[in-house]
């Protein structure tokens, strides 16, 4: 039971009177401390009455979409909620959800009153367990209010907890739902392509094919159950954002371009493959990261959160990594090859022994290093990268190289060329499979 | 009677109670309530909007009871029940007929109370009364509270 703010301040003004007539000895602030201390005990039993009334007028029903599942799968969890909200009072529901289970996506929660009667609510949530065993679910949690008071309720007896919830562990060899076979991944879901994962049992339904029985649950429980196998997807692109600098003069149009082309890419990864992965970079500096964002608001708000120029802590300048002087070095010993004049071949050697130097000096950027970090968390086979392509690019050569050392196709998008030439870096230098104005 | 006009009604009340009494005690005691009535009419109309109108009334009503008190406990209590009413009216209680038992035993209550401190001489037994029946319902309230919880909760009683 908690006061609320209004009773705690009469609260005190009753303390005060009392302590007020007990000093002075005066019965009428003894009075009148009496009949407020008899309001607030009233209050409270007419509190305590109501709050009653409205846990034994509560009722859940909850399902699952299924009561045996691999650990890792999701599911959903349908919970209606009944009950009866007294004039003056507000109250809020919620799932007690067990620490073994993280949700996905849903409402877990509502809220009623005050004096709207009976209320019969739904709740829709999916969850992913994430601990094998067997778990019942715990209950809700009621929590009613007043003016006055405040209080809530863990209720966990038979009416309101369960049913309970099967959770297979994942197999010691299996290699988990990330298994990639030909540009493709498993998916949780069912499919018109059969995986290798096993995504959930059931109980077995006349018809099924038998091949699909697994024995071991069958003879574990007494009862035949089949596997069901996971369904394959193609994998979404990943989104790489290239922020300009604050202190480049950026064209509004074509950045609002370039966020229309991300956010509509984003919005089409997540409805065709469930996910999305973006990557925010501005220069050489990671900004953030989302890995495999299955909830297109929450994608959104992170994108509109991002959107705007930011400010570089590093900045590079024409940056060559070691395999660019390689590069060069090859290129010039082709050149003296074929014996030039001596001016230039003075030249060439200076400029060779440079490079030399510069090779044994240089080190793999850090921005190189977190980005095959980066890319090392996720799987893809193709990769976006928006920019606005202003100032140096050599960010952009350094993820086109690393991409193509994965094998990963890399389209860079860039804004629309208003004449030849106009964009600062020759697209050939970029090393991308595509370059495409993205408007 | 729409809410509106009984709080207006029940403020009459109030102005004729201590008017009636100031007529039978003319002097300082008798004309202050008179002022703290309008003390109390002011708070009601100037919280009409706050959040925490109930704390106000109470604290001005307090005042009245007080001063009222002084001159006659039963006066008091009188005022204290139609301070109770302006607020029930303000926070639209209404009280259904199978609570008008309870309100009759709040009603009694509250003249024990006024009735006990009536015949008392000082301040200690009477305090000592309040606090250890106050006490003694918290105490009770809690168990059952905690009962109540535990059945609730999964557990067996």
């Amino acid at each position: 039971m908690r006061l609320k703010r209004c009773t705690q301040g009469l609260s005190l003004l009753a303390i005060l009177l009392f302590s007020w007539a007990f000093v002075l000895d005066d019965m009428a602030v003894l009075l009148a401390a009496a009949l407020l201390l008899c309001g607030l005990i009233g209050m409270y039993i007419h509190f305590d009455r109501r709050f009653r009334e409205i846990v034994l007028s509560a009722g859940v029903e909850r399902s699952l979409e299924r009561t045996q599942v691999r650990k890792g799968a999701t599911l959903q969890v349908v919970t209606s909620v009944t009950v009866r909200v007294p004039p003056g009072m507000e109250i809020t529901v919620r799932e007690n959800l067990a620490p073994q289970i993280a949700v996905q996506d849903g409402i877990t929660s509502f809220t009623a009153g005050p004096g709207t009667g009976t209320v019969v609510q739904k709740l829709t949530y999916r969850i992913t367990p994430v601990v094998h065993g067997e778990f019942a679910f715990p209950g809700i949690v009621l929590s009613a209010k007043d003016r006055f008071f405040a209080t809530d309720i863990t209720l966990s007896s038979g009416p309101f907890s369960g049913p309970s919830l099967f959770v297979q562990p994942t197999g010691l060899f299996e290699a988990g739902s990330r298994r990639i076979t030909a540009e493709t991944r498993e998916i949780e879901k069912m499919g018109v392509l059969s995986g290798f994962g096993i995504r959930a049992l059931r109980e077995y339904y006349a018809g099924d094919d038998m091949r699909k029985i697994d024995w071991k649950q069958t003879a574990k429980h007494n009862k035949i159950f089949v596997r069901e196998y996971t369904g394959m997807m193609n994998l979404p692109p990943f989104l790489i954002v290239d922020l300009p600098w604050r202190g480049d003069r950026v064209s509004e149009t074509d950045f609002n371009r370039m966020v229309a082309a991300v956010a509509g890419l984003a919005e089409h990864a997540i409805k065709n493959f469930q996910y999305v992965s973006v990557l925010l970079i501005s220069g050489p500096n990671i900004l953030s990261f989302m890995a495999e964002e299955k909830d297109l608001e929450r994608c959104m708000t992170t994108l509109r959160r991002w959107m705007h120029p930011v400010e570089r802590i590093h900045h590079l300048y024409r940056m060559s990594d070691r395999s660019d002087l390689r590069a060069g070095i090859r290129a010039i010993d082709t050149i003296l090859s074929e014996e030039p004049g001596p001016a230039d071949a003075r030249f060439l050697a200076l400029l060779r022994k440079n490079y030399q130097a510069g090779q044994q000096e240089q080190r793999m950027l850090a921005f190189t290093g977190q980005f095959i970090r980066t890319i090392g968390q996720i799987t893809a086979d193709e990769i976006y990268v928006f920019s606005l392509g202003y100032g140096d690019t050599s960010h952009i050569r350094q993820l086109v190289r690393q991409a193509r050392t994965m094998k990963i196709l890399v389209h860079v998008r860039l804004p629309e060329q208003k004449e030849p030439g106009s964009w600062e870096t020759p697209i050939g230098k970029l090393g991308a499979d595509t370059v495409e104005a993205f408007a | 009677m729409s809410a509106l006009a009984a709080d207006r009604v029940i403020l009459c009340l109030m102005a004729a109670v201590v008017i009636l009494s100031a007529l039978f005690r003319p002097g300082p005691a008798g004309y202050l309530p008179i002022l703290l009535v309008v003390v109390f009419a002011i708070t009601y109309w100037l919280t009409r909007t706050w959040p925490d109108r109930v704390f106000y009334l109470v604290c001005s009503g307090t005042v009245l009871v007080v001063i009222s008190g002084a001159a006659s406990v039963w006066e008091g209590l009188v005022l204290a029940w139609m301070v109770t009413g302006v607020i029930a009216t303000v926070m639209e209680v209404r009280v259904p007929v199978h609570d008008l038992p309870a309100l009759l035993v709040a009603c009694s209550a509250t003249l024990a109370i006024t009735l006990m401190i009536e015949l008392a001489n000082h301040v200690l037994l009477p305090l000592a009364v309040l606090w250890g029946t106050a006490g003694s319902i918290l105490a009770v309230m809690a168990i059952r509270d905690y009962r109540f919880r535990k059945q609730y909760s999964g557990a067996r009683v």
